[in-house]
């Protein structure tokens, strides 16, 4: 090796070590910022231990790399630093009290716990406009066992919780507390896998090449190929997303549909296969109604709230026919099937679509069957209506009152339902008023679900000492 | 289907490729460490994913395929879309069978105890395709510093 290759390798791994360096800096001083959860802070220390053994790997095998091979290496590890290691700080740095509805993130944490039992949760915000879910840990450990040595890779991922997930949400939605249902989708992913065992993503994979086999007669190897893939893709990411709206909708009933779309209001189109391959909207809110009416919520027929007591006291007459009418709408979406239409033309996604609409029933029954403690018409039919009304009177919608000093708790399911229902039948028609009218309204609708969330997670921790709560709720 | 910047296997392969090329790189007859035969036994586990992924999507009888995962299919369009080597031989089926098959034995035979002889032209057919491998993923990994983390098929979902 030349002089100027020596010096030019070196200079390499030392800008690599530089690095290291700065992400455990930067990971240092976030360890010092207020968190409601001790999640984020305790990643943010693993994601420093990293670093530091990332920086020792550098200076102990690639401090001077004298082949093309160990300087390919060298490069694969500064990669890892800066695009795989480095961003993880985002999630602790957007997980701060200050960054968070902290208020929801103990309920939020507690339900994702419920989902996938021994799971850990960093709730963070995020700039982009979405909600996401990534497992850290399986990010993190198949990199640091090919670069570091097993003994090395097995002392720090003992610090590393077997199942950490960060969920992130869009930053300027922190205080619309009501779209955080939102979240249950992004709790159900990781629940896909037990649905998507390898024999069945092999056999959609034979089926998959068959049909396009025979739409494409003549086409070239690499045609092929690209066309079985994408459509194998398009197959897998529709199923994962409706599977995940399955299980949102099993954790929040009908709130999963009023959170759904009002994300879907802001896409551009309801027919067209998103670039990042999720499916139609109109299919998925199509697929949700389904499983509202399966689960009872909403009528098979109408698409009318059917999950509702024949009298209720303390609440407008109004109030039914108001979301009715939402529920109408939505109705009228869902009905038409135009979205189907739009992907005719296309060999892959008519394939794989053809799939996914054949094994929704299977996706809606699996996402039933394995899921702990899902939300039942009953509970939204004795709960939320009594919660309306005190939302109604200006009153944190946290508990049911049964008699005098006995209380009842109730799910966030019904917290959440009651905000959404309140919403729907009160505020939309605020919306042609004056806008701060309109805002005030809603900001204080976000704080009464808050404080009721706050107070649910205190009678969780302390009803049973104090003796005048039911145990119960969540 | 290509293979995302942010699937994690991307080290791993990409780590494998390269040190199986340091491997294969060095003078014959200074014999293997425990951690050579390791690598080595990786790298057989890789080529052989690439073969049931070949099998699945362009072999006679895809049924046939026994425990075949989403990740062989991956990895074999990965390796058939970024070698052009490869693509060139795809034109002919058995042909490309056979290629991998070859890189596979040379493998098996280096790893075997004791060592058997390998020719000198397997050994460069082996050593080359795993160093086009290994620079392919360089690349991918490289594409992965401009792109947001975690956005590839299976590390991150979204609504």
């Amino acid at each position: 090796m030349d002089a100027v290759h020596e010096q030019l390798s070196e200079s390499a791994s030392a800008d690599s070590f530089l690095k290291a360096e700065k992400i455990r800096e930067e990971g240092s001083r976030l360890l010092r910022l207020t968190y409601p959860s001790d999640t984020p802070p305790a990643f943010g220390s693993f994601v420093c231990d990293v670093c530091d053994a990332l920086g020792r790997l550098i200076l102990d095998q690639y401090r001077a790399p004298a082949t093309p091979a160990e300087e390919r290496e060298l490069t694969l590890v500064t990669i890892c630093l800066v695009a795989r290691i480095a961003p993880m700080l985002g999630f602790v740095e957007g997980a701060t009290s200050d960054k968070t509805p902290a208020n929801l993130v103990l309920p939020l944490e507690r339900i994702g716990e419920a989902v996938l039992p021994g799971s850990k949760f960093i709730i963070s915000r995020q700039w982009r406009y979405n909600y996401t879910v990534i497992e850290l840990r399986q990010l993190l450990e198949s990199p640091l066992r090919a670069i570091l040595s097993p003994n090395e890779c097995d002392r720090l991922l003992t610090k590393l919780s077997p199942n950490l997930y960060a969920m992130s949400f869009p930053a300027i939605e922190r205080e619309n507390v009501l779209l955080h249902v939102n979240f249950a989708h992004e709790v159900g992913h990781p629940l896909e896998d037990q649905y998507f065992l390898p024999e069945r993503a092999a056999s959609v994979l034979i089926e998959l090449r068959r049909r396009i086999e025979r739409e494409m007669p003549g086409a070239g190897v690499v045609r092929l190929v690209s066309t079985i893939g994408r459509a194998s893709e398009l197959t897998d990411a529709a199923t994962r997303e409706l599977f995940s709206d399955a299980i949102s909708a099993s954790v929040f009933g009908p709130s999963a549909l009023f959170a759904l779309s009002e994300v879907a209001r802001l896409s551009e189109s309801m027919d067209e296969i998103a670039e990042d391959m999720h499916p139609p909207w109109r299919l998925r809110l199509r697929h949700i109604v389904k499983v509202l009416q399966e689960r009872g919520f909403l009528d098979q027929e109408d698409f009318t709230l059917k999950a509702w007591p024949e009298a209720t006291t303390g609440l407008p007459n109004d109030v039914k026919r108001k979301v009715d009418d939402w529920l109408a709408e939505i109705g009228d979406i869902t009905s038409q099937t135009s979205d189907r239409q739009a992907i005719a033309g296309d060999i892959a996604a008519r394939c794989a679509y053809e799939i996914v609409e054949r094994t929704l029933p299977d996706v809606r029954e699996f996402a039933r069957a394995n899921l702990a403690d899902p939300y039942t018409c009953e509970e939204f039919r004795d709960d939320v209506p009594e919660l309306l009304g005190r939302l109604f009177h200006d009153l944190p919608p946290n508990q049911i009152e049964e008699a005098h000093n006995k209380v009842r708790p109730v799910k966030v399911a019904s917290i959440l339902a009651a905000g959404w229902l309140f919403r729907l039948a009160e505020l939309l028609s605020l919306a042609d008023q004056p806008p701060r009218d309109y805002t005030q309204r809603v900001g204080l609708l976000n704080r009464l679900i808050l404080k009721a969330l706050e107070l649910k997670t205190i009678q969780d921790h302390f009803g049973a000492f104090h003796g005048t709560v039911e145990q119960g709720g969540d | 289907m290509p293979l995302s910047p942010s699937v994690p296997s991307l080290y791993t392969y990409g780590f494998i490729t390269s040190r199986t090329v340091r491997v294969l790189s060095r003078p014959p007859g200074n014999g293997l460490s425990e951690d050579d035969r390791k690598v080595l036994k990786n790298c057989m586990e890789l080529v052989e994913k690439v073969i049931r992924g070949r099998d699945a999507l362009i072999g006679r009888n895809p049924e046939l395929v026994r425990d075949l995962r989403p990740d062989d299919v991956e990895v074999f369009t990965y390796v058939l879309t970024r070698d052009s080597e490869v693509m060139r031989l795809a034109s002919e089926q058995e042909t490309l069978r056979t290629y991998f098959q070859q890189i596979f034995g040379t493998l098996q035979a280096l790893n075997s105890d004791p060592p058997k002889h390998v020719d000198e032209t397997s050994l460069v057919t082996t050593r080359n395709f795993l160093e086009r491998v290994a620079n392919a993923l360089l690349e991918t990994a490289k594409e992965s510093v401009r792109s947001t983390p975690g956005h590839g098929r299976g590390s991150r979902a979204a609504i």
